[in-house]
């Protein structure tokens, strides 16, 4: 059994990074999805190339935050050159813990008087 | 598609392996998925989004891997420091060397005067010149017309030679040096007052009227302790009143590397200096120009708008009656512009530069001895590395990777090299420095590391990594892994470093007799000259030289103030005698004149140029102008008639004593006594021969006796200038300074008095060179030798080491300790012998290039030859002895054990 790793250490995440951690958490997927899937959620607010996904896609890897799928999905869904991510549980509780670091940080900004949302157009 | 391809290229290799093929197919759906949607604009969205991504995420990962090689290699080195510490000191000592000798080539042949924007500086000649850069025909009027009527140049000045004057401060009176510039000098190069402030155009409106001066800040410091009140003091220049109106700041030394002057006095000014002349010069050249070029403005297009103004300014001065052939000259005039940005070299860097080439010759050698030792070093580490290279290969490692890894870990080594030796280096610069400045013309070189240094150490280091990094990483990870991953008794893995490692050692051995084969014969040379028969009585005399025309006498009072000197000093006690004359006593200097003996034709070629070796030469004898007492003084024998005498004086006939190659030239076996010669045809029966001296040296030690002869300087009124007095002392000379000082001063202490010094240490001085060279160049095969041994002595621990077993069954079956010991000297001696035999081949290839700069020694020297292999084979049987003891202590049971 390795050690317990503490997920904390991982944060904060670059927002790219914590998307493709989301996108994944939604389901296996190969390269390509993850860039579309990301592009989707954001509304094109995230837009990954290549060279930045697999950068992040090798530092998950090495990070034990997602896997490579050794089985595949099911055979309608399936692209048989590809390779496809999987979120690990590790990498489960990285997302949830970065998700619950951004709600208090927005919660704490909007308990600020200066930021409070009164009319003015954030 | 083949253009993603090709930016996939910028991530490291491993990252490609990975992911390349994923990146390119994912790439390729977003090229269709943007021309599906929108077509051209969308794909040059992507595309730009693309390159973005990869120029952010390469680097990042390269960055990721050398940090992860990086904290690997330090994690190895750790483990070993006796490895780590004995490659980093050898790569710091070649490293080292080389910053030094380089920085002196820099400082020599590369820096750039120290004022903003040099290379906007160029020396301004008309055609017809040549070298030196600053020799031209362009008159004041000329001067002033290109000044005014240009629009390429920001300013113009010039400025003259260093001259010699007396300086008066308060009471004392010395030697300084004082350069003459035009009023727009400082604002041409730039530079700025540090105190107070310099020459401006206004200090160079009226010939006399600007008794102004600026002083170096060197100066400044020496004599007022950089007191911010000598700013307004006055100062006297040859009698003349001037004010020091401000400092020059520290580096500055105007635009002749290697002279400083201390003072810096209008153009205007020059009737005060001696040899200036109080004629109107607008009609004889100016002495050196100096431009600067306007921001943005080429050598080429000044050059051409100039030579337009030349020959208009120079048809104008022609009038209108011009014939053809003068208009025709006219039109070939042209401005030629040369780069001024190094300023203008001059004598002693360029003597410097000779021995500046071998010695970096020298250098490069142990730079390879040391880089051959740490590649010893690295491929007995990465036979010992092996299994572990293995097995990482066996677990999926590419190749690349591995060799990257290795190649990380030299890096380390090199840059941990490079840093000591720029340490050693820059601790080592006073030392070559005093070394450098030992003579009687100090060579006033500013040593210091600077970028170019920097560069250079950086790329030193950087050729030694591959130098010695690179075979050893390649060979690590290549081949047959299964010697690699087993041990053998006898042949097999372990001899393959060892072959390598004998080839190195060889190669070093061989190194090492070139470079101490050419410091041999420089010492050789040394010390052949070093004890050269002057001729004369060197030890026991001071010198000390007084110029009375700077303290502004006639010429006619000169004889009589130097009698007077004479006489003061030989009353002194622990003065023996006194004597003076101007030239020779190998202070390098002397003066000639062609001589015309009476009855005698001259022979073809003499009082005229001939090409000598060094160069043209004019054929004529020597000459010294001195006193009666001379010969005397510096014990030269008087071999026929007499010497001079008190009585040979302004109102008797003239006289005059030659040396034997004089009379043997002229005379042949005739006796010269009584024959006459004389300046020229007309005049050869003006003096007649009294005497015959032996020959002495006159110029230097290296050259032979010139034909000379010596005259009374009460005779002659051209020696009533500077002189030479000698005085030999009866205890030692040195001391005898002060006292000779005061003396002089009690008979005018206006007196400038200079040059004080033993006569030994002129001479000495005369030998700077050859000791400086015998100096570097035997420091530097010092340093070949104890690398090159390290590096046999760290390949036979290493060799008994892999050999441990073998010697171990040699020694159950009886082997005794001696065969043991002659097994592994055996193995050193036979490296050795045949490193020293290449060694050999390589110095007599090497010494044929510096065979022009030896004397009393050959190139081939076989008694150079000899001691210096006797020396290698003594110290490199002292570095097999350990190992070799090392050897017999193996206790065979345990060794066979392991095995």
């Amino acid at each position: 059994m390795p050690p317990k790793r503490d997920p904390e250490t991982h944060l904060p995440l670059t927002p790219a990074l914590f998307h493709v951690l989301v996108t994944l958490a939604d389901g296996d997927k190969h390269g390509y999805a993850i860039l579309r899937d990301v592009e989707q959620r954001t509304a094109g607010e995230v837009l990954l190339s290549t060279g930045t996904l697999y950068g992040i896609i090798k530092r998950l890897l090495a990070d034990g935050l997602i896997g490579e799928v050794r089985t595949r999905p099911a055979a309608s869904v399936d692209d048989q050159r590809r390779r496809y991510y999987r979120l690990t549980p590790f990498g489960r509780q990285v997302a949830l813990a970065e998700t619950a670091r951004l709600e208090r940080a927005s919660a704490m900004a909007r308990a600020t008087r200066g930021l409070r949302l009164g009319g003015v157009k954030a | 598609m083949r253009l993603f391809r090709w930016l996939l290229r910028l991530f490291p290799f491993d990252f490609r392996g990975d992911f390349g093929t994923e990146m390119e197919e994912v790439f390729d759906e977003q090229r269709a998925a943007a021309r599906r949607r929108g077509g051209r604009m969308t794909l040059v969205k992507l595309w730009a989004r693309t390159l973005l991504g990869v120029v952010r995420t390469a680097p990042r990962e390269h960055l990721d891997d050398l940090r992860r090689d990086t904290a690997y290699a330090l994690r190895m080195m750790r483990r070993s420091p006796g490895f780590v510490a004995t490659a980093v000191l050898s790569l710091a000592l070649g490293i080292g060397a080389n910053t030094a000798v380089f920085s002196l080539i820099d400082a020599v042949w590369l820096r750039t005067l120290p004022v903003p924007s040099p290379e906007e500086l160029v020396f301004v000649q008309d055609t017809g010149t040549r070298t030196p850069k600053t020799h031209h025909n362009i008159t004041l009027p000329l001067y002033e017309h290109l000044r005014d009527g240009n629009t390429v140049l920001r300013s113009l000045c010039f400025f003259g030679a260093l001259t010699p004057v007396s300086i008066t401060i308060g009471s004392a009176s010395e030697l300084a040096k004082v350069q003459q510039v035009s009023g727009t000098f400082f604002e041409t190069l730039r530079v700025h007052a540090l105190l107070g402030r310099t020459l401006t155009r206004g200090d160079d409106r009226v010939t006399g009227g600007h008794p102004v001066a600026v002083m170096s800040d060197a100066y400044w410091h020496r004599q007022f302790s950089r007191d911010p009140s000598a700013i307004g003091q006055p100062v006297v220049i040859n009698g003349t009143a001037f004010t020091i109106v401000g400092v020059t700041p520290p580096g500055f030394s105007g635009v002749i590397p290697g002279e400083r002057p201390d003072f810096f006095v209008p153009w205007v000014m020059r009737t005060v200096m001696p040899f200036g002349g109080t004629r109107d010069a607008r009609e004889d050249p100016l002495p050196s120009i100096v431009a600067r070029l306007d921001s943005g403005v080429s050598e080429r297009r000044a050059a051409i708008q100039l030579t337009a103004l030349l020959q208009q300014a120079l048809a104008t001065e022609a009038g209108s009656q011009l014939s053809p052939e003068r208009r025709a000259r006219l039109t070939r005039q042209r401005v030629e512009l040369s780069s001024a940005s190094r300023g203008l070299t001059s004598g002693p860097q360029a003597e410097l530069s000779e021995r500046l080439g071998m010695l970096m010759g020298v250098v490069a050698l142990v730079l390879f001895i040391a880089c051959g030792n740490v590649a010893g070093l690295l491929l007995a580490r990465a036979s010992a590395r092996a299994p572990e290279v293995a097995l990482r290969l066996a677990q999926g490692a590419t190749r690349q990777r591995l060799i990257r890894q290795l190649l990380t870990e030299s890096l380390l080594l090199a840059l941990a090299g490079g840093l000591l030796g720029l340490l050693l280096a820059t601790w080592s610069l006073p030392l070559l420095e005093t070394l450098l400045s030992g003579g009687h013309r100090p060579l006033n070189l500013d040593l210091r590391l600077n970028v170019h240094v920097a560069i250079f150490v950086g790329a030193v280091s950087g050729a030694s990594v591959l130098l010695f990094g690179l075979v050893p990483a390649l060979r690590a990870t290549a081949g047959d892994l299964t010697p690699l991953t087993k041990r053998h008794l006898g042949k097999g893995g372990g001899y393959g470093p060892i072959r390598w490692g004998n080839l190195l050692v060889v190669a070093q051995v061989a190194l090492s007799m070139a470079a101490l084969v050419v410091a041999g014969l420089f010492l050789r040379t040394f010390q052949e000259l070093g004890r050269l028969d002057t001729g004369f009585r060197r030890d026991q005399v001071l010198l000390a030289s007084t110029d009375p025309r700077l303290a502004g006498y006639s010429p006619q009072r000169i004889p009589v103030t130097y009698e007077e000197i004479l006489r003061r000093l030989r009353h002194l006690p622990g003065v023996i005698s006194v004597s003076l004359g101007r030239q020779g006593l190998v202070s390098g200097g002397g003066t000639s004149g062609s001589v015309a003996v009476a009855g005698r034709a001259p022979l073809p070629g003499e009082n005229d140029f001939v090409d000598e070796p060094e160069g043209r030469v004019l054929n004529v004898p020597m000459f010294s102008q001195v006193s009666a007492d001379y010969f005397k003084v510096l014990e030269i024998p008087i071999l026929r008639g007499r010497g001079l005498l008190a009585t040979d004086d302004a109102h008797a006939p003239r006289v005059a004593v030659i040396n034997e190659t004089f009379a043997r030239y002229y005379f042949g076996n005739e006796d010269p006594i009584g024959r006459r010669f004389g300046g020229g045809v007309e005049t050869s029966s003006e003096i007649e021969i009294v005497g015959v001296a032996r020959d002495v040296k006159y110029h230097s030690m290296r050259e032979p006796v010139p034909r000379a002869y010596y005259i009374p300087y009460l005779q002659w009124s051209s020696s009533w200038r500077e002189t030479t007095f000698q005085i030999r002392t009866r205890g030692n000379a040195s001391g005898m300074a002060d006292t000779v000082r005061r003396a002089i001063a009690t008979v005018d202490p206006t007196l400038p008095v200079y040059d004080v010094k033993a006569l030994t240490q002129q001479i000495d001085a005369s030998l700077l060179q050859e000791r400086v060279a015998a100096t570097l160049t035997s420091l530097f095969g010092m340093l070949a030798l104890i690398l090159a041994s390290v590096g046999l002595y760290g390949l036979l621990s290493y060799a008994v080491s892999q050999r441990t077993g073998e010697i171990g069954v040699r020694m159950a079956l009886g082997a005794a300790a001696g065969d043991v010991r002659r097994l592994v000297i055996g193995h050193g001696m036979r490296l050795v012998a045949l490193g020293t035999a290449a060694g050999v081949l390589l110095a007599l290839l090497t010494t044929r290039m510096v065979a022009s700069q030896l004397y009393g020694v050959t190139p081939t020297d076989p008694a150079t030859f000899v001691m210096v292999a006797l020396i290698l084979l003594s110290v490199a049987i002292a570095a097999c002895a350990s190992p070799a003891h090392r050897a017999t202590r193996i206790d065979p049971i345990r060794a066979l054990r392991v095995e």
